[in-house]
């Protein structure tokens, strides 16, 4: 429940750029979109037990 | 915790303008998981409101009902504007207006009860003149 999630996110972008960085140098154009894709999904999830909680949140309060 | 909001936004704002050019896409998930950060720091204070708004509604004696009608027409609310900010907020305007419509869809078909008791009461009026 704090910031780090923040820069676990930023971190997870700066190791696709890298990876993708390094497979762009060894000629192996083609696995890039697949670090992007594997990075874009390890982001989520950790994004979405926050946002579960937020909405179980509004759920309770609200009664939605 | 103001200031811990603020230091969320600043923090946010840093590292979207870091990632916004090389990976967008991951720039965006900061920009939700900040949001939602925010407003769960907010929703501590929620809860007394909540309690405050119970006992005012059962003092003031009237079906809880409408109070329930009223507390899910705001949750509505306020989810769909949450999801419209962050699609607005990435280009996707479009998007955003359909999330709005659906929202205000939603709250409409909960507000009908609301509207045919009131229409009810004037019926009544008009029959007693």
């Amino acid at each position: 429940m704090d910031i780090e999630i923040i820069f676990r996110i930023a971190a997870v972008g700066l190791i696709v750029a890298v990876l993708n960085q390094v497979l762009s140098r060894s000629g192996k154009e083609e696995y890039t979109m697949l670090v992007t894709l594997a990075g874009l999904i390890a982001a989520l999830m950790l994004v979405i037990p926050y946002i579960s909680t937020l909405f179980g949140y509004v759920r309770s309060v609200f009664g939605l | 915790m103001i200031l811990k909001i603020f230091g969320v936004a600043v923090v946010e704002l840093a590292v979207y303008a870091a990632l916004r050019r090389t990976h967008p896409e991951f720039a965006v998930l900061t920009e939700i998981a900040a949001a939602v950060l925010v407003f769960l720091f907010a929703a501590d204070s929620l809860g007394e409101l909540k309690a405050f708004f119970d006992e005012t509604v059962s003092a003031a004696g009237t079906d809880p009902v409408w109070a329930e009608i009223l507390l899910k027409v705001l949750g509505t609310a306020l989810v769909t504007q949450f999801a419209a900010d962050a699609a607005r907020d990435n280009g996707q305007s479009a998007l955003a207006e359909k999330i709005e419509f659906a929202g205000k869809l939603l709250m409409l078909s909960l507000s009908l009860p609301v509207l045919k008791a009131l229409l009810q009461l004037v019926a009544a009026f008009s029959n007693g003149t």
